[in-house]
């Protein structure tokens, strides 16, 4: 028996027992006569096994098994072999049997009825469907009008983007448009600028020594949850005599802060200004890693051009524009604590610096992200055990390519409806906001069609009715969701997908140490309603469109077509299925030291250890590639972005001032070249003096990342440090409410400029007085009867402005009053 | 050596230990426990009424002014406890201490008469106010190992007893003694954070007996005398 063949006898018997569970217990269980009387199918009882699959309930990329009880999924956990669960899930991923069990599913294909968005519908056969989708597109393809067909999807990300990218190339339309669904926070726009590269970065938790926290929502908001939570347990226990320490700043007193070691109450949007506050301490003080800063960082000193001027540098941007009192004042942190902070901070042997995660709503900008992740730098973490670690190449997973023909060809020759528009770096996720404008001005070319794939734009756009105006001027609006979400509301014909758990999936994740993972899941159980994979539908569309489109976009069996994409992968001979720990090891240490032989196996029994085990991931994770690290056009860690610089130097002067006028309104007639630096600035939102209190927004903890919110599982815990549920709550600290005659648990109105939101005041000592905290994630106007309702949605009356750097909307800070709801 | 097939080498006796320390507060064992032992779902009806069952929940305590407010949160399932205050006022018998420790609840006995839900100091005992009710193909993912309970009776963890039961068929069928990690309840075997930890408190060298020693245990309101098997360990050094 060779070391392969032995570990997976190894790996087998985890499973045999996973899988052995349940059925013969009950047989045993029985007396022996009982049993032969009954006869053998009588006592059978329903076949039990555990499948390996995907969560989708959000982007963390978790392995799972799903207990199967016949032709019924009954619980979910973790796949012990997933590199990223390990055996674990968090509570959305125990909730998902309420996604695949939603009552409130689109149970077929519909046909719009009535007004559109009046929710009438018409349940139709799927051929009459297809057919209402099929003939619209095959005039306007005729018609030479391809591109006037748009399709909205989720993160370009995984089969279901390559399925619409090789339709929508075969169709010819340059419209493929994935869209994002929260609004990032930026951090992943501030690590390109610093580090080129677009896979972005991720903290290396589980042997950090000390994390600096600045609003980030670490242990509520992660965009990997189960392997974050692994991660942190470990932080704070897995290693003898030593107990990671962790700092948070954030305005309210959240789970994080609650978990920190010390919470220390920061004024909303202010992360910026107080990494930059930290960081001039540390260079104050001289306690930064100067051999780093030395060989690997480019713009620390200040610089002279080519004529002899001199140009500021980032050390010079930090004493001169971020003196102590100015971090103080913006920040609300006293100077002693920041600077006892930054001191813990260069002292620990492996400390990290995060900024606000995914989904965060607060207003640091892409500039109060790159002033956090300098942090990082300034401490020469980069690469290095407990700290930033750049993500490794994702292999790549191909479908057949596609020669589209000459008339697909004109129309992909078009510009796409959503290009342009972006700033120094675009972050490749379409603007719900800038696509608007676009449908509305029909600027360059109308669009006649959108397909909806993963995308709920009129829930996720800002403001929402701009989107929904631009959506009544398209023709045809066909919607492929599950669940009959906002934007699935107003289409015209609705082919229903199916939900993860009852088709065959391929996505791809990072686990914490940047290794590339590769997910694989098989239809747990048979479809619940006559709703089909949608990427069979789109093939569907496509064999009734004709040739050439069929030719070229061909019906395939979901599986042939996820065995052809992971063909390259077994290629590509690195890597391997997902296995024990041991045998994780033994490849790193293998293939390090220069013995391992790529897998030599053939493709059937790769592809038999895909399926069984759930995936693939190259656990063999190489530190010291700088040329991947830091693909900056310096080949160095960029405090001053050259990236930012060029697209500076590209512009008129007065693009380059509108540009400074949108990082930092308050900052105007400093040099504009201060934009390619960390310039973060705290913008209050002051205006109109009526509304005198700031909102602080932050996402649900239990809902974060979720698209599907009818679950009553979750409802049940959204607000379970007040006591609250199935509703929007509000937190103020006791003496603002005081102050304006408010009391604990009477309902109120919290009103902006833009617009108001009902909520339930709750009186909380860990508010920030002055500060009005709005929890985002509920009041949803569609998706069942646990959504429908729910709640308000506090995002509608959030200042947003567009960030200069990336051409996206954000939000910005905002202020608002509370108005009382019954009379007095 | 040999103990019986299905059976520990002595009488276990079964104990949990969550370290508040590791503990994200993330929720998934509330969850967990739920999807494990058809929970009825709440709506905002029963919320407003405080009629929402949880056998696990996450139990806040907000203590001080600002900026020095702290908050700790709890898991909080039944303590299981040796001496339990539950069992001494019920009438019927409905609620009884295993051999093994688990405070089990024979909802058929019960009359719906509420003694043990007052009587619980952790207040882990819930009644069925509502007949339990599940939509339309919502009732497919129902656990069919777990019977579910009828309006007018009181429910409780039960340390998802029913899977120790499926451990000791198996190890008996397989001819073998129950081993350390055959039985692991529905909250502790999906803990992301490896915050919990189920086991035999009888051995003394079990993870959780050796854990439950640690200088950071506590148990919750030891006071009254309850005796509880659920030891905490709190954060910090």
């Amino acid at each position: 028996m060779d070391r392969r063949s032995f570990l997976k006898v190894l790996a087998g018997g985890t499973f045999g027992v996973a899988y052995g569970y349940g059925l013969f217990p009950r047989l045993a269980a029985m007396p022996a006569a009982a049993l032969r009387e009954l006869g053998d199918d009588a006592l059978r009882p329903p076949e039990e096994r555990w499948i390996p699959s995907i969560c989708q309930q959000c982007p963390g990329g978790c392995g799972i098994l799903v207990r199967a009880y016949g032709d019924r999924a009954v619980k979910i956990d973790g796949n012990p072999l997933h590199p990223i669960s390990r055996g674990r899930l968090c509570a959305r991923g125990q909730a998902a049997l309420q996604l695949l069990y939603d009552p409130d599913r689109i149970r077929g294909p519909m046909v719009r009825v009535g007004e559109r968005g009046a929710g009438k519908w018409r349940s139709v056969s799927w051929d009459v469907g297809l057919a209402a989708v099929a003939k619209p597109l095959a005039a306007l393809r005729a018609q030479g009008r391809a591109h006037f067909v748009a399709m909205l999807t989720g993160p370009p990300r995984g089969l279901d983007f390559m399925v619409g990218e090789w339709f929508m190339e075969s169709y010819g339309s340059p419209n493929l448009i994935p869209m994002a669904r929260d609004r990032a926070a930026g951090r992943d726009e501030a690590v390109a600028l610093m580090q080129g590269g677009e896979a972005g970065v991720t903290h290396d938790i589980e042997n950090a020594t000390y994390i600096l926290s600045l609003n980030s929502g670490l242990l509520e908001r992660h965009w990997s949850a189960v392997q974050l939570a692994r991660a942190y347990g470990r932080f704070r226990r897995g290693r003898s005599n030593l107990r990671g320490r962790f700092v948070h700043f954030e305005p309210r007193l959240s789970v994080t802060g609650a978990k920190a070691d010390e919470w220390v109450p920061l004024r909303p949007g202010s992360e910026g200004v107080l990494a930059n506050g930290i960081a001039s301490v540390l260079i104050r003080e001289g306690r930064y890693d100067r051999d780093f800063v030395q060989e690997r960082v480019f713009g620390f000193e200040d610089w002279r051009d080519e004529g002899g001027a001199l140009h500021p540098g980032y050390q010079t941007l930090l004493l001169r524009y971020y003196p102590m009192e100015r971090v103080e004042e913006e920040s609300g942190v006293g100077r002693e604590t920041i600077t006892r902070i930054a001191r813990e901070f260069s002292r620990s042997a492996a400390a990290v610096a995060i900024g606000p995660e995914g989904g965060a709503l607060g207003a640091a900008g892409l500039h109060g992200q790159m002033a956090v992740h300098a942090l990082n730098a300034l401490v020469g973490n980069l690469q290095r055990k407990g700290g930033v670690l750049s993500r490794a190449r994702m292999p790549t997973l191909s479908l057949p390519p596609v020669t589209p023909d000459a008339v697909a060809a004109r129309s992909l020759a078009q510009p796409p409806i959503n290009g342009g528009g972006g700033g120094a770096v675009v972050n490749g996720v379409g603007s719900a906001e800038r696509l608007a404008a676009r449908l509305a001005s029909a600027d360059p070319y109308p669009v006649e069609a959108v397909i909806l794939r993963g995308a709920n734009p009129l829930f996720d756009a800002h403001p929402q009715a701009s989107f929904l105006g631009a959506l009544d001027r398209v023709g045809l609006v066909v919607s492929l969701a599950s669940f009959l979400d906002e934007t699935t509301v107003h289409a015209d014909v609705v082919l229903p997908d199916s939900t993860p758990m009852e088709r065959w999936q391929l996505d791809t994740s990072y686990t914490l140490q940047g290794q590339p993972v590769v997910n694989l899941g098989r239809p747990v159980v048979p479809p619940t309603f006559d709703t089909r994979d949608a990427n069979e539908t789109l093939m569907a569309v496509a064999q009734r469109i004709g040739a050439p489109v069929s030719d070229r976009f061909p019906v395939v069996e979901p599986e042939a077509l996820i065995k052809g994409a992971v063909v390259s992968l077994h290629a590509g001979g690195s890597g391997e299925p997902f296995g024990a720990p041991l045998e994780e090891a033994w490849t790193t240490l293998l293939e390090q030291s220069g013995w391992r032989v790529p897998h030599d196996e053939p493709f059937e029994t790769f592809w038999e250890g895909l399926t069984a085990r759930g995936g693939w991931w190259d656990p063999v994770y190489y530190r010291y590639e700088w040329g991947r690290v830091l693909a900056t056009p310096s080949g160095r860690f960029e405090l001053r972005s050259q990236r930012v610089a060029a697209w500076l130097s590209s512009l008129p002067e007065s693009g380059r001032e509108a540009a400074l006028h949108g990082v930092a309104p308050s900052l105007q007639g400093l040099g504009t070249e201060l934009l390619a630096l960390p310039l973060a600035v705290r913008d209050d939102g002051a205006g109109d003096a009526a509304y005198d209190l700031e909102v602080n927004p932050y996402p649900i903890p239990i809902l974060s990342g979720l698209a599907h919110t009818n679950e009553p599982w979750l409802q049940d815990i959204t607000g379970f440090h007040l006591y609250r549920n199935w509703e929007t709550w509000v937190e103020i600290h006791p003496q603002t409410a005081g102050e304006r005659g408010f009391v604990d648990g009477e309902r109120v109105w919290v009103e902006s400029p833009s617009g108001r939101v009902l909520a339930r005041l709750r009186l909380f000592p860990g508010a920030m007085p002055g500060v009005i905290n709005l929890p985002v994630g509920l009041g949803h106007t569609s998706g069942g009867r646990c959504t429908a309702g729910i709640g308000d949605a506090p995002q509608r009356i959030l200042a947003t402005g567009v960030e200069p750097l990336t051409g996206a909307t954000v939000y910005r800070a905002t202020r608002a009053r509370l108005l009382p709801v019954e009379e007095r | 050596m040999s103990a019986p097939t299905g059976t520990t080498a002595h009488r276990a006796r079964w104990g949990m230990v969550i370290d508040l320390d590791r503990c994200t507060a993330c929720q998934a064992c509330v969850v967990a426990c739920q999807a494990e032992n058809n929970i009825p779902n709440s709506n905002p009806h029963t919320a407003q009424g405080g009629r929402n069952i949880h056998w696990m929940e996450m139990i806040p305590f907000v203590e001080g002014e600002y900026p020095h407010t702290e908050m700790r949160l709890l898991p909080r399932p039944c303590m299981h406890c040796d001496n339990p205050p539950c069992i001494k006022v019920c009438p019927v018998g409905a609620t009884q201490l295993s051999s093994e420790g688990i405070v089990g609840q024979i909802n058929a006995r019960c009359i719906g008469c509420r003694y043990c839900t007052t009587a619980c100091p952790y207040t882990v005992k819930s009644f069925n106010w509502f007949k339990p009710q599940w939509p339309e193909v919502m009732e497919r993912y129902l656990n069919p190992d777990v019977s579910v309970r009828f309006n007018g009776v009181v429910e409780k963890c039960t340390l998802c007893h029913h899977r120790l039961q499926k451990a000791r068929d198996l190890a008996a069928y397989e001819g073998r003694p129950l081993q350390p990690g055959d039985y692991t309840p529905a909250c502790v075997q999906t803990c992301p954070a490896e915050a919990m930890v189920f086991g035999d408190l009888a051995n003394p060298r079990s993870a959780v007996a050796v854990l439950s020693r640690s200088k950071r245990a506590f148990r919750l309101l030891d006071e009254l005398g309850t005796e509880p098997k659920v030891t905490y360990l709190r954060e910090g050094v």
